[in-house]
């Protein structure tokens, strides 16, 4: 799915032909086979409506595979470490900033997340929203002054409102999405 | 990936033993050497069952383990211990012939190719790692359901009061996994498609001949929806396969009147109202048609034995789950309740109606996505009307897709998102159970088409 070609191009506009061949030919075929074994005319309405679902299935057999072949070209080319994290690097936020918050953040530990601005709006939520599972068993919060850290998206962990006594940038601004920050609150 | 994907086999392997059970206690089959004509049908009703049985527990509180998953099988399995003897014994579906093989060796070689394509799919639907499988890896790690945590505002945007049967049976992939691993979990998307596909002839056969079965099974085999909507490993094809499912046994049952396939129906529809809210809208479709296609046909005394079929699914898959939810108080980032909704000011958004029906139709009638199912579905449904004999099975078959689509419609129509984002989002997944509902339909519509040529019988009962 995730490599599945925008448009059909030339390519996929020769297997939609074909199929489309294919198909009609299925259904000449059909119609005399499926009037044969129900034991019904070949303009019977049930004999008429099963050929056009067996040409309409065979039609679509060789576009439906070059559809899935071109997807296993793509994904089958993603880098492992970049598999398991793809869901949240095609929103142009780079997952090595969460192997380095579960690295330094203790499991068991509090967080509080938040975005600030960035150049698609969706980046901001796939930041939080990665964050919420991939970083679990630390469990984020909804109030900063509850939290052991904070984890930021172009936002100085020291303006969120605890006193912070360290900072760390755990992955730099790029693509339109600002650096990461992540802030140890003081105990 | 090729050790996790074994493991996840071996985890739905213990789930085929206990739908073998159950579907034994329910009166599928009796002997072993008709367990084989129901294998796929005891797969789907395992992962009911399986599912029910572990959001039970979760809502309990008993710690989710390996071994909390093992035992729950083999119990659901035991459970087959109290199986009465049928009075027929079910005889193994005749293999295709013909044209019937060609379009079953088609249908094959696809969902072969698309387990090639899972193979190596990352999970990139937003919507499959920030709610389904991320809830899947918070019960593994937590070993069940936090409350504090499900309750809590960040984590609202997961969606925590939707059932969890889809999350708790990932979960249990993951522990046999060792390691929560995203690529092999696509796998258990498939698993439920090859069961769907394999189901349809599996409950059928016996009634329908093998052309007016086949042939359909290649046409949503081919269908690139429903390869997309697998391949995005989220809750809208099991759903929409429970849906279907219980929908052809409710038709069965409708027609032929054998208890077995009311009682399927109501683990079924147990099983969609523990994966989606939206099974309860379908489910509530379901029996509405029921009993409505029982009324108007005089068969009243049969409304009450759907009621209770009914009844049972949703005190098991329904009450427990919502008692929980409110009692801990938690809600979902997209939460409104019937009241909250009506509430709302909705005669100022009548022209949402259109516009959400229009969608869901558009939707559901696409080629490029379903290819001819859904008219052709409409074709046998007017054919089987003709026929006289088949216009109890047509009139469920339309009521139930269109009341569930009605039902989808509301939730548009009063939804506090902005429609045409909500719309955008989730139109396209929503329309899989009422498509794969028509899709499963559409045999037994066609037969009944052909065997009711000439007969003045309307009555749905009765083989026809």
């Amino acid at each position: 799915v995730e490599g599945l070609p925008e448009q059909a191009g030339a390519t996929g506009l020769a297997v939609v032909a074909l199929g489309l061949l294919l198909g009609a030919a299925a259904w000449l075929f059909a119609r005399r086979w499926v009037a044969a074994g129900l034991g019904r005319a070949a303009r019977d309405p049930v004999t008429l409506l099963l050929a056009t679902t067996l040409a309409a299935g065979v039609a679509a057999v060789p576009f439906a595979t070059w559809r899935m072949v071109e997807d296993i070209r793509y994904t089958s080319s993603l880098d492992p470490w970049l598999a398991d994290n793809y869901g949240v690097s095609v929103y142009e936020v780079h997952p090595a900033l969460y192997d380095e918050l579960r690295t330094l953040i203790p499991p068991g530990d509090t967080y509080y997340l938040r975005a600030g601005r960035t150049r698609d709006p969706t980046s901001a939520g796939a930041f939080r929203e990665w964050a919420l599972g991939i970083l679990l068993p630390r469990v984020a919060v909804e109030d900063p002054a509850d939290a052991d850290w904070l984890v930021t998206l172009g936002v100085d962990p020291r303006s969120v409102g605890p006193r912070v006594d360290r900072v760390w940038v755990v992955h730099p601004a790029g693509q339109g999405v600002p650096a990461a920050y992540l802030g140890r609150v003081q105990a | 990936v090729t050790a996790n994907v074994l493991a996840l086999l071996l985890a739905n392997l213990f789930v085929l033993v206990a739908g073998a059970g159950v579907l034994r206690l329910l009166g599928g089959w009796y002997r072993p050497a008709e367990l084989p004509a129901l294998l796929a049908t005891s797969y789907v009703g395992g992962l009911a069952a399986v599912g029910v049985a572990l959001q039970l527990l979760l809502v309990v509180g008993v710690p989710f383990t390996r071994w909390t998953f093992v035992l729950t099988c083999f119990a659901l399995a035991l459970t087959g211990v109290a199986a009465r003897p049928a009075a027929t014994a079910r005889r193994f579906w005749p293999l295709p012939r013909g044209l019937a093989l060609l379009a079953a060796l088609l249908a094959l070689g696809i969902v072969g190719l698309l387990a090639v394509d899972l193979w190596w799919q990352p999970l990139g639907q937003w919507d499959a790692w920030a709610q389904w499988t991320a809830k899947a890896r918070s019960i593994v790690l937590f070993d069940g359901l936090d409350a504090d945590v499900y309750a809590s505002e960040p984590y609202r945007r997961w969606n925590p009061d939707y059932p969890t049967l889809l999350p708790a049976v990932e979960a249990a992939d993951f522990l046999f996994m060792g390691e929560v691993d995203t690529r092999a979990i696509h796998f258990q998307s498939w698993l439920v498609l090859v069961a769907f596909l394999i189901s349809l002839p599996e409950l059928l056969l016996d009634r329908v001949r093998a052309l007016l079965v086949w042939p359909i099974v290649l046409l949503v085999a081919v269908a690139p929806a429903l390869h997309v909507q697998t391949a995005s490993a989220i809750a809208d094809v099991p759903v929409g396969v429970f849906f279907a499912l219980a929908g052809l046994c409710a038709y069965r049952w409708l027609v032929d009147g054998d208890p077995f396939f009311l009682r399927l129906t109501a683990l079924l529809s147990a099983g969609a109202l523990a994966t989606k809210v939206e099974g309860r809208i379908f489910v509530a479709a379901l029996f509405v048609s029921l009993a409505t296609v029982l009324l108007v046909w005089g068969e009243r005394r049969r409304v009450l034995p759907a009621l209770a079929a009914v009844g049972a699914a949703v005190a098991v898959a329904v009450v427990p789950w919502v008692a929980w939810t409110s009692a801990n108080d938690v809600v979902g980032v997209f939460s409104t309740s019937v009241s909250d909704a009506l509430g709302r000011p909705l005669l100022d958004q009548l022209q949402r109606i259109p516009e959400a029906a229009a969608r869901l139709a558009r939707e559901a009638v696409d080629p490029t996505s379903w290819l001819l199912a859904v008219p052709l579905a409409v074709a046998a449904a007017v054919l089987a009307w003709r026929s006289r004999v088949g216009r109890a099975g047509a009139v469920f078959a339309v009521a139930a897709a269109g009341l569930a689509l009605i039902g989808l419609v509301f939730v548009y129509w009063t939804t506090p998102l902005d429609p045409g984002w909500h719309l955008e989002r989730s139109a396209r997944r929503v329309v899989v159970g009422p498509v794969l509902l028509l899709v499963a339909l559409t045999p037994l519509l066609l037969a009944q088409a052909l065997e009711g040529r000439g007969e003045a019988d309307g009555a749905p009962a009765g083989r026809g």
